[in-house]
């Protein structure tokens, strides 16, 4: 495998039970990169994404993260494998148990066995960086939904990941509140180049960010372009009826 | 009515009927202790995934949940020693048959409260690098804790009423004494009446510490 290629995906094929629901899908993501996955809703980007990680088991095929393979590895290589990745979840997934600042703490203190004063001070100026340092002792109940998708961020920013994985992040959010979790993904991209794979479908934010669009429909990819090509000039007749439907309706 | 009340007997006998209150008192912890452990641990195996596992915790809560409780202390108290020769005290007779039936019902509770736990929430802490076990501790348990206490609460409560039954193997708590003394005055009204005042003022007051316990609870569901 190429030196620099951080996720490599070959070949995979996704079965729930009888149900096709990946087929034969090849691709890599470079140490920087950011690749999106746009497809109609039920196309299994979210599964692709979640096999990435390892919270999806493959059927055939293999996925290195890191040169690390994710098919078979052992619990200790897929928890290794887990802590390159962080995971950002279309409905937050927090821990409503715990202030935000806790839910940032738990991981590194209990994973990364960091001290409690150590984790607390990287929690607080990772907070600061998603902009809400005010809210640290504040249970995500009472949180914004664009709050809490930040603080998702930032609970997975914690780990110090090599690679973010982000599934649908804004789109169970109101429109004015997608544009401060995007503020933050695309910092992530502009400061620190994380390598990232995203599924949205936020056009102009796409269009900004992406190194590369990658569209899945019927179970395996359509076409893989730079954004501008895919907006603008896509080859795929299937690519072109989705991007009709969805600036239709935004 | 024809039946003349001397509640002065109360008075004189209440203090050696409220002593048997210590004994509902021991076994109702120890009982509970247990049946929490065990219930707990019964209901982490019926929702992992190995089938061994699962199998066994399902066996176990059918057969404990339907034995009644009454045959289950007199089994354990008198057919266990003939069978094996081990003979336990009343007290530890009473402890283990509570602590057998309690955490079967417990491990149902248990059940329900685990099983309420959205599944994103594994998914969440897997992917911040946490092992099936470390989930289950950090971040599962915490919030099935609460959810649970109401459930839980009525188990404890049917416990510390079971305790009743263990008179019949010579504990001597409350009942087993309300009924001594009575055999002694003839005044079983009054005898059992002071009884009632007992356990209702000792579960009254458990379930209010339940409830303070839920109302400590500073988060919210999302």
């Amino acid at each position: 495998m190429s030196t620099q290629a951080f996720v490599k995906v070959e070949q995979i094929t996704k079965e729930y039970g009888d149900l096709l629901v990946l087929r034969d899908i090849s691709f890599e993501v470079k140490k920087g990169e950011v690749l999106v996955l746009c497809g109609p809703s039920g196309c299994g980007k979210s599964t692709l994404l979640r096999c990435i990680n390892g919270l999806e088991k493959i059927k055939e095929g293999q996925i290195w993260v890191n040169g690390m393979p994710v098919q078979g590895a052992t619990h200790k290589e897929l928890m290794k494998i887990r802590l390159m990745c962080g995971m950002v979840f279309q409905s937050f997934n927090l821990f409503p148990h715990m202030t935000a600042i806790k839910n940032i703490m738990l991981a590194p203190i209990q994973i990364l066995k960091q001290g409690k004063k150590e984790a607390e001070a990287s929690a607080m100026r990772l907070l600061e960086a998603v902009g809400i340092p005010d809210k640290a002792n504040v249970y995500p109940y009472a949180l914004s939904g664009g709050q809490r998708q930040r603080l998702a961020i930032a609970r997975a920013l914690a780990m110090k990941p090599q690679l973010m994985l982000f599934d649908e992040p804004t789109s169970a959010l109101d429109p004015e509140m997608k544009e401060e979790v995007l503020n933050v993904i695309r910092r992530l991209h502009e400061k620190e180049q994380m390598t990232m794979v995203i599924v949205t479908h936020e056009v102009n934010f796409v269009k900004h960010v992406a190194s590369r669009v990658m569209m899945i429909q019927d179970k395996e990819i359509a076409e893989t372009d730079d954004p501008k090509t895919f907006f603008e000039n896509p080859k795929d007749e299937r690519t072109r009826k989705f991007l009709r439907s969805i600036i239709n309706v935004q | 009515m024809t039946y003349q009340f001397q509640w002065g007997v109360l008075l004189e006998w209440g203090g050696y009927l409220a002593k048997g209150l210590w004994y509902t008192l021991s076994v109702s912890f120890w009982s509970i202790l247990f049946s929490t452990i065990l219930g707990l641990v019964l209901a982490s195996m019926q929702l992992s995934k190995r089938r061994i596992l699962k199998t066994v915790a399902l066996v176990y809560v059918d057969v404990f949940r339907t034995i009644p409780l009454l045959c289950l202390l007199i089994w354990i108290h008198y057919v266990f020693s003939v069978i094996t020769g081990i003979s336990f005290t009343p007290v530890q007779s009473a402890v283990l048959s509570l602590s057998l039936n309690g955490a079967a019902l417990a491990c149902e509770a248990y059940r329900g409260g685990l099983e309420a736990i959205a599944p994103t929430q594994h998914q969440a802490a897997y992917s911040l690098g946490f092992s099936e076990v470390g989930t289950f501790r950090h971040i599962i348990l915490p919030q099935a804790f609460f959810s649970t206490l109401p459930a839980i609460t009525n188990v404890y409560i049917t416990n510390i009423k079971n305790t009743t039954i263990t008179m019949i193997v010579s504990v001597p708590e409350v009942m087993f004494r309300a009924q001594e003394i009575t055999v002694q005055v003839f005044r079983p009204l009054e005898m059992y009446t002071g009884a009632a005042i007992l356990y209702v003022a000792f579960i009254v007051a458990f379930s209010y510490g339940m409830r303070m316990i839920e109302k400590r609870q500073k988060w919210q569901p999302i």
